[in-house]
């Protein structure tokens, strides 16, 4: 590539400014604050920034005292011979790249960098800054992580970095399956979602099943609690029925014992009846009859008798008064049982009735007691208190199972979960299983991509270091007129070793962490300019950007400098070179100088 | 709900019992159908082309649990996305659910066919290497899908979401 021509307007300390270039060494020349760092500042925006940035560091870039963001116009030819001309709007934000052959343009933005990398060969400001760009004192200020992947594409012979963008897209997509899992994070990965997806699972299953188990053991204990009580309630139905009949059989048997007691009764009171006879009244009334005899004559014979007779007249009247007396007691008595052996001769018809009567209840009470069946049901006292008691535990076994039932059947409509869910919790577990067995699967194969690709990478990049070692090697063997022969690139960090003679100078690594080499600056520079220039030419893969040197050689020795010249003027044979200084040292290998 | 592998779940049959015998008919009780589907890989290389074969066998239906198995070789430029392939079905089917088991077409990446200076070169031999010392299926599956991944990316092509 080779720039023509460089328009500015209103960009920093340039209201309206145009330069044109040459092929091969161009010296921009100027004083301090001339504007020369503007000016690479300036070709760097043209070639790398989106016009519609907003970042404050090109807002700043404004000429003084204008509220318009700037426009820049740069001029260009390929190695091919065509012209074009890109001119970025950063106030209208937009691109516009013309072939000045056949006027065909370009307006999109994204378009228009892609198409400016490809022909530089170089795919970011940094790369560029990193190679092809050298500042005031940033010879050695090259950024290894850009380099990297623009030394895949040369070894890989085309795409830009594609093992690294592999590696990146790998390493985002392993991070981003992995997010959560070994530390907390708000928006976890794939494979800590579905694993909290299937602990969460678990634990409701857990829950449920729990629940479900304890209902379907309630509903096993309602079955055996309703069996229990069936056989419970037959049982308490025969005891009862067994003991009613042992009360009834007793009740009736106690009747009949009643019932005979008072047949028995009445027969003998009946008997009694019949034996009796009606007292003679006889023996009373001669006892009568012979006190009062006895009586008449002893009061005649004390009357008309005197001295013993008439003591014994007295005695006899006495006697006979007292005879009187008792048998008239007696006939009293024998009066009244006359009339009570009448009254039982007189009842022993309503006796008889009685007895018939009862007679019957009693027949009537032993049918019963055979008709009933109760015959069988008598028990001996212990057994009828065993029979009781029996009685009493079924009651109470029944009175326990129908409060269990009532509980267990609460548990069971209460149970907010049946087997179904505990079926579907389980499928869905299963099919979560399955997701992180394939999540897993799909980690480790982009883990083993990834290992393999840093690998054939790692050993791709040796293969590299040959050719970069022998360029690197070659430059500053000339710059230092053979002093330092050998360089030796660390594929991995691509850090140099530098040999002097037979002694090999490795980097050392200070205690603020940077690192130096036992060399002066000035060669520290050269050996740098060395790996620029080698970098620059592998890694934009046959393409040629151009070369811009912010007076870089400030360190160097007249001696030194003038070999460097001569590189560089080896290298503006395929580079075009821009070097901007403020001094005169540079003009006798220009081809071009632009004075500022 | 039913299970996965509940081909033909919900119906019941209807038995009736007259003079004339006995008759046994099926009757739909249930809405959820289920289906098993085998997609052979050879040929597709990306999702479109996988869905356009299911639904060749199997029309969309909100009603239908889909089982889905891939089969077959598929082609190493493949860049079907099962996890993206699962989430388009779900919106035409109940559920879906997808298996893999498809192999890369591995004759197709030769190790001849790509320089052995290159990345993708080394990375091709190392992979083939690796894959011919997998002890089990799953390792071996592991290293082909690895290979095709690897081979997908480093040629540049979008296989990764």
């Amino acid at each position: 590539v080779i720039l023509k021509k460089l328009g500015l307007k209103r960009f920093a300390c340039f209201q309206d400014f145009e330069a044109s270039f040459e092929p091969g060494l161009n010296v921009i020349k100027g004083p301090n604050e001339a504007g020369k760092s503007t000016l690479c500042s300036a070709l760097l925006t043209a070639l790398f920034t989106n016009p519609k940035t907003t970042a404050q560091m090109h807002r700043l870039k404004r000429s003084w005292g204008s509220d318009e963001m700037y426009e820049i116009t740069l001029e260009f030819q390929t190695h091919e011979g065509r012209s074009y001309r890109l001119v970025k709007d950063f106030e209208a934000g937009t691109s516009k790249l013309v072939c000045l052959d056949d006027g065909e343009s370009i307006i999109d933005r994204d378009e228009v960098d892609a198409w400016l990398k490809e022909l530089l060969g170089l795919g970011s400001e940094a790369l560029f800054k990193s190679s092809a760009f050298i500042g005031q004192g940033e010879v050695t200020l090259m950024n290894s992580g850009e380099i990297g992947p623009q030394l895949e594409k040369v070894i890989t012979g085309g795409g830009a970095g594609v093992a690294s963008e592999a590696l990146r897209r790998l390493d985002e997509a392993i991070s981003e399956m992995e997010r959560g899992l070994y530390r907390p994070a708000t928006y976890p990965g794939d494979l800590k979602k579905i694993q909290d997806r299937i602990d969460e699972l678990r634990s409701k299953l857990a829950t449920i099943r729990k629940g479900v188990e304890e209902a379907e053991r309630c509903r096993g204990r309602l079955i055996e609690i309703e069996e229990e009580l069936t056989r419970a309630q037959d049982d308490l139905q025969i005891k009862r029925g067994l003991k009613e009949k042992c009360d009834k059989r007793a009740k009736i048997e106690d009747q009949l014992n009643d019932l005979r007691s008072r047949e028995k009764q009445l027969e003998q009171q009946m008997e009694l009846a019949r034996q009796m006879e009606v007292p003679a009244l006889g023996w009373p009334i001669a006892g009568l009859l012979i006190g009062g005899l006895l009586f008449v004559i002893g009061a005649i014979g004390a009357l008309l008798t005197s001295g013993s007779l008439q003591l014994l007249s007295a005695l006899m009247g006495f006697v006979g008064s007292v005879i009187v007396c008792t048998s008239f007691i007696w006939y009293r008595r024998q009066q009244e049982r006359q009339q009570k052996v009448r009254e039982a001769k007189s009842s022993l018809q309503e006796l008889e009735e009685d007895r018939k009567e009862i007679s019957r209840q009693r027949r009537d009470a032993e049918e019963k007691l055979e008709e009933a069946g109760l015959a069988q049901a008598s028990l001996k006292p212990e057994e009828y208190e065993r029979l009781t008691q029996e009685i009493a535990n079924l009651e109470a076994n029944i009175s326990r199972l129908e409060e269990e039932r009532i509980e267990k059947r609460t548990v069971v409509e209460r149970a907010p979960y049946d087997v179904e869910d505990v079926h579907r919790l389980e499928e869905e577990l299963a099919e979560a299983q399955q997701q992180l067995e394939q999540k897993r699967e799909r980690h480790d194969v982009y883990q083993l991509a990834r290992e393999f690709i840093a690998k054939a990478q790692a050993a791709a990049m040796t293969s590299a270091k040959p050719l970069l070692e022998e360029r690197m090697s070659r430059y500053l063997a000339h710059i230092t007129e053979g002093r330092y022969t050998k360089v030796e690139v660390d594929e991995k960090t691509l850090g140099f070793r530098v040999s002097c003679g037979t002694a090999m100078l490795s980097p050392i690594e200070d205690v603020f962490g940077g690192t130096y080499y036992n060399l002066s600056q000035g060669t520290i520079d050269q050996l740098y300019l060395a790996a620029r220039l080698a970098l620059v030419e592998i890694i934009a893969g046959g393409r040629y950007p151009p070369l811009i040197f912010d007076d870089p050689f400030v360190r160097f020795d007249a001696e030194r400098m003038k070999r460097a010249m001569k590189l560089c003027l080896e290298v503006a044979s395929k580079h075009q070179i821009l070097l901007f200084t403020c001094r005169n040292d540079y003009d006798q290998f220009a081809r071009h100088i632009i004075r500022l | 709900m039913i299970d996965m592998d509940q081909a033909g779940a919900g119906y019941i049959a209807i038995v009736e019992l007259d003079d004339a015998g006995v008759r046994v008919s099926k009757e739909r009780v249930g809405t959820r159908r289920f289906a098993e589907l085998l997609v052979d890989l050879e040929g597709k290389t990306s999702n479109p082309e996988v869905k356009e074969a299911i639904f060749g066998q199997q029309p969309a239906d909100p009603d239908l649990v889909l089982a889905v198995t891939l089969t077959g070789l598929s082609e190493i430029e493949s860049s079907l996305d099962v996890d993206r392939l699962r989430e388009e079905l779900m919106e035409c089917f109940f559920f879906v659910r997808i298996v893999n088991r498809s192999h890369p077409k591995l004759a197709n990446i030769s190790a001849e066919n790509y320089p052995p200076h290159t990345i993708l070169g080394k990375f091709v031999r190392m992979m083939r290497e690796r894959i011919s010392e997998s002890g089990d299926e799953t390792e071996r599956r592991i290293a082909e899908r690895a290979l095709q991944l690897g081979v997908n990316l480093l040629q540049g092509k979008e296989v990764l979401r």
